[in-house]
């Protein structure tokens, strides 16, 4: 489950909203994968999840689903 | 108490009241938002990040002189009043996201410009909100402060410094009961400390005074009478440098009151 893994360039670009680049994980200022499908901001250094919704990321701590 | 708590009444508040900051005279046309334009002189290749943008009146004064504007909020409904006002002007360059001004979903060095205006009196932590805020600035960018202040020297001349103490934290109970998500008002002195603890090169300040029609003032945060009653009683028995500092004025029911803005401009060292 540690395999890191990795979308083609191309479809992360076309799928993901062009600011989506910009965020960091708010507790450890890492960076964030994107998740299309259920609509999470993935931090894998603090295990949580972070929910866009209607388009806006919620990049708070409290917000956020952990990760098992 | 739990260290959420002030954070989940400051979305409480906001969150019911999201809508009549859209409309609020005071956080819309401020005369301190042109103000801050003018005095922060931005670049048309910019990057800002608005922090606690409400509806987002900041962030739409700086859209049209800037590349980009990000405009963030720890209230979701806010930031929703916030991209529809976006929308109405035609504002494409602006973008939403939910944060904490204290734990910036944002890496170092990223914008010229970080903007906050009239917010911080509800942020549990300054000072880290200040630290975060030059975290994201880009060496050389700049931090554009405003910010309703407690009354000390700076605003209140001529009383003795104890008495300013107790004015400013009669203050701080006044606007508290009006609105249980207003933390703290600091001090001009306490901003100029705080600003330069973090690391950031104070450039210029200056003070807006702001009048404020009570009534209008209650009615945006939907204050219940018997509070409005209690508020109403505190400016009328308003004495010494209290009063100095509020300058309340009674004229039949209509009831008024002079409200302090800094506005404050800091660099980060380049």
């Amino acid at each position: 489950m540690n395999e890191r893994r990795k979308e083609p360039a191309a479809a992360s670009e076309r799928t993901a909203p062009r600011f989506l680049e910009l965020l960091v994980c708010p507790v450890t200022k890492t960076s964030l994968e994107y998740d299309e499908k259920n609509q999470e901001l993935i931090s894998r250094a603090a295990r949580l999840a972070y929910p866009i919704k209607s388009g806006v990321p919620y990049l708070l701590p409290s917000e956020a689903r952990t990760l098992d | 108490m739990s260290e959420i708590a002030p954070k989940t009444l400051v979305q409480q508040q906001f969150g019911a009241n999201a809508a009549a900051y859209a409309t609020s005279a005071v956080h819309a046309k401020g005369a301190s938002l042109a103000r801050l334009v003018e005095l922060v002189k931005p670049g048309k290749d910019w990057a800002a990040l608005d922090i606690a943008t409400g509806a987002g009146h900041t962030a739409l004064a700086f859209a049209p002189h800037v590349r980009e504007v990000i405009a963030s909020d720890l209230t979701p409904e806010m930031l929703d009043e916030a991209a529809k006002l976006a929308a109405s002007k035609g504002y494409a360059n602006m973008t939403t996201a939910a944060a904490d001004a204290e734990k910036l979903p944002f890496p170092d060095a990223r914008f010229d410009l970080v903007t906050c205006r009239i917010a911080p009196h509800h942020f549990p932590d300054i000072p880290a909100f200040i630290r975060e805020s030059r975290r994201v600035l880009k060496p050389g960018g700049t931090f554009a402060l405003v910010d309703n202040v407690s009354p000390d020297e700076a605003t209140t001349a001529g009383f003795p410094s104890a008495e300013l103490a107790s004015a400013a934290d009669a203050y701080n109970a006044f606007e508290k009961k009006r609105d249980p998500s207003h933390g703290r008002a600091l001090t001009t002195a306490e901003w100029t400390r705080d600003i330069a603890a973090a690391g950031l090169q104070l450039v210029h300040t200056e003070h807006a005074p702001k009048a404020m029609d009570f009534a209008t003032w209650c009615k945006t945060m939907k204050v219940p009478e018997a509070t409005v009653v209690e508020l109403r009683a505190m400016l009328t028995g308003a004495k010494g440098a209290f009063a100095a500092f509020l300058k309340p004025t009674f004229d039949g029911d209509k009831i008024g009151f002079t409200l302090d803005e800094l506005i404050a401009i800091a660099r980060k060292p380049a």
